[in-house]
């Protein structure tokens, strides 16, 4: 009898071995994500809901669905993850990226013209590169790219409405009045990442990327 | 039985073997090969003395055609003492034996009807073969073969565990023994097909996985020694899937150009399937990461692949001078200098040749137009993944995996970004798999940052944006 509990003991213990490699063989995109963050995982996963009702209606539809939520019935429901940039990431990370794209949609011209207009308005907002990255068309790229990214189903008119709340969202959130505010956001980010993370924080400021 | 008669008895079985023995020896096929060279050269002399009017002349013919008919049969060998070896080609192949025929040519050197182990050494007079004279080369030293051996298909080394047989002059194989010693076979008469194998070698980017004495990246095997490998080490228990022009290749073909010849033309993936489902491991392991040369059809008017059976011998006769097994004496190495960098007056241009130079083309196809296959990679085009799949419908997903198409993905890369990403490389771990058990893709983007130099960086990403497709997003 004890050499039948002594077999069953040692095959439990051989399973339990065994489960952080089965672990390890199924992690998913997201944890993938996770295991090398940035400041901006550290942030808040949604907006609060006045500040997502003061977007015109074409930049809420966005920002839903860079959460990973579907429309039904009128509302707007979480996917399961099976959508949007919760796919990959938490939605976290766009939401907090330093990431700034000067308004003026698809014009090149127009955006271009913007930033000249922030930079000698804002000259604040181009000296700290961890807060704001001000760049033409910097969020339509990441969207495209994102969207280049093996497995992720996000169309083309989900990509652009993505990306059109995501220039708008830098544009009100980030600058003018709000600037200090997320200055204020980003630095604590940053700060609680280095704390965190320091290797990984060393790693991405040599790289710039923080 | 009494002891007397027991010791009789084994006294006669020893004398049958010994009779055997010497019966066998008797009749050993260079024997045959010997005499009858002896018996033509004879009667050649033996011609030449009737048609002779010149007494004195015709007295030596006579002589000669005398000496040659009671000439001994004998092994004969060169020995090459700088590389210890003994190569006795010549027992069979007299004509090329210096000391039995000095001008190491016959009157039947050209007759076609006439076997080629009597004739002479081709190309005798030409600077190639004046080159190495075989008194100090042997044989083996170029052409291969097992110089010990005294039968043909012992000598010519195409038997059951022999490695190194006789390398094809046909296909090309044997311009790999140029590039054993001459590092400047690329300019080398005589070593055209080896250069064209180097070419093709850098063309379709084997240089993006395969090292060769430290140029190169590391994601597969260095090759700098693999014409040293033995097949059947590294064949595993594949044999059997191994083809080359479809057959099943017979034991006594086991041998390296095989091997690299059954990768260039056929799909990889079959000559080395592993074990992606984990039936015999504890880990799933992929199959060959290599691309499938032979299913990129490019050439519509022939039909073949990516790379011709010609292309493909190339490189197979490139890859047979790598070998660091044979001690070849430094006094035999022809050092060439260093490779010369092209110029190139506009970025893009210079661009192009870094992405050849580097073998980028391994994995993101020629001129980056299309992403190779990368096993078990999540890709477009591909099924849901579902538990419930047989291995053969998953088999068929994951073998959809591909690197990325960079003019896809180029529009949403700035120049930095673009070198920031080729520099960091996408380490294997990063791959976003298919079947999330299945085996990791075995190719990833190596680190570039410090291999490629700045300016080389910089031209690179300049040629790449300037591949990036129309954006089609509509934003």
């Amino acid at each position: 009898m004890n050499r039948k509990w002594m077999l069953i003991a040692a095959a439990a213990l051989l399973g339990f071995a065994a489960l952080p490699g089965a672990r390890a063989a199924e992690m998913s995109e997201k944890e993938k994500a996770l295991a090398s963050p940035y400041p901006n995982d550290l942030g808040p996963d949604s907006l609060p809901d006045d500040v997502v009702k003061s977007y015109p209606e074409n930049v809420q539809k966005g920002y839903h669905i860079l959460k990973g939520e579907v429309q039904k019935d009128g509302k707007w429901v979480y996917n399961n993850g099976k959508s949007g940039c919760v796919q990959c990431h938490t939605a976290s990370r766009p939401l907090n990226s330093r990431f700034l794209e000067p308004e003026g949609g698809m014009d090149e011209a127009a955006q271009t013209a913007n930033l000249a207009k922030l930079k000698k308005d804002q000259p604040e907002l181009f000296k700290d590169l961890t807060v704001w990255q001000p760049e033409v068309k910097v969020f339509n790229r990441y969207v495209k790219r994102m969207m280049n990214k093996p497995g992720c189903s996000i169309t083309k008119l989900e990509g652009k409405s993505i990306w059109e709340f995501l220039e708008y969202d830098g544009a009100h959130r980030k600058t003018g009045e709000n600037a200090a505010k997320w200055a204020e956001h980003r630095k604590k980010l940053v700060a609680e990442f280095k704390e965190k993370y320091p290797k990984r924080y060393e790693e991405l400021k040599a790289a710039n990327d923080l | 039985m009494g002891y007397r008669k027991a010791f009789y008895l084994a006294n006669f079985l020893m004398l049958g073997v010994f009779i055997w023995a010497l019966a066998a020896d008797n009749k050993a096929e260079w024997k045959d090969y010997q005499s009858n060279y002896f018996k033509m050269t004879a009667d050649s002399f033996d011609k030449l003395a009737a048609a002779e009017k010149d007494p004195a002349k015709k007295s030596d013919d006579e002589a000669q055609a005398k000496k040659f008919r009671h000439m001994p049969l004998e092994i004969r060998q060169i020995i090459v003492s700088d590389l210890d070896r003994y190569d006795r080609c010549t027992t069979c192949h007299v004509a090329m034996d210096e000391y039995t025929n000095p001008t190491m040519t016959t009157p039947w050197d050209k007759d076609p009807k006439v076997s080629a182990v009597y004739k002479g050494h081709p190309k005798i007079d030409e600077a190639l073969v004046k080159a190495h004279p075989f008194t100090k080369f042997g044989c083996t030293a170029c052409h291969e073969g097992q110089g010990l051996a005294t039968t043909t298909a012992g000598a010519h080394g195409h038997v059951l565990h022999w490695e190194h047989p006789m390398l094809s002059v046909k296909a090309g194989h044997i311009q790999g023994s140029c590039v054993k010693c001459h590092g400047n076979f690329e300019t080398l008469k005589g070593a055209e097909i080896a250069a064209k194998g180097r070419a093709q070698f850098k063309q379709h980017g084997c240089y993006g996985c395969h090292a060769i004495n430290g140029w190169g990246q590391t994601v597969s095997v260095g090759l700098e020694a693999i014409a040293d490998k033995p097949f059947e080490r590294i064949a595993g228990y594949n044999y059997d899937r191994v083809r080359i022009d479809g057959k099943r290749l017979p034991e006594n073909e086991w041998n390296i150009q095989n091997w690299i010849l059954a990768h260039l033309t056929n799909d990889p993936q079959q000559v080395t399937p592993n074990d992606p489902f984990a039936h015999l491991n504890a880990e799933p392991i992929p199959p060959s990461g290599m691309a499938d040369f032979s299913s990129f059809v490019d050439d519509k008017d022939t039909g073949h692949g990516e790379l011709s059976r010609a292309d493909a011998d190339a490189i197979v006769a490139y890859l047979s001078g790598m070998t660091q097994e044979e001690l070849i004496p430094y006094r035999w190495h022809v050092p060439a200098p260093p490779e010369r960098e092209p110029h190139f007056a506009d970025a893009k241009a210079h661009g192009h040749y870094v992405f050849q130079k580097y073998g980028c083309a391994g994995c993101h196809g020629l001129d980056a137009k299309q992403g190779r296959r990368r096993f078990n990679a999540l890709g477009p085009g591909q099924k849901p993944y579902d538990e419930k799949m047989t291995d053969a419908e998953k088999f068929a997903e994951m073998e959809k995996g591909a690197e990325p198409t960079l003019p896809d993905l180029m529009g949403t890369y700035t120049h930095d970004e673009l070198i920031k990403k080729i520099g960091n490389g996408v380490a294997a771990a990063e791959a976003k798999k298919w079947d999330p058990k299945g085996p990791l893709p075995m190719v990833f983007m190596p680190v570039w940052k410090d291999k490629i130099s700045k300016n080389e960086m910089d031209d690179l990403a300049t040629w790449l944006l300037s591949t990036a497709k129309k954006d089609d997003t509509g934003f």
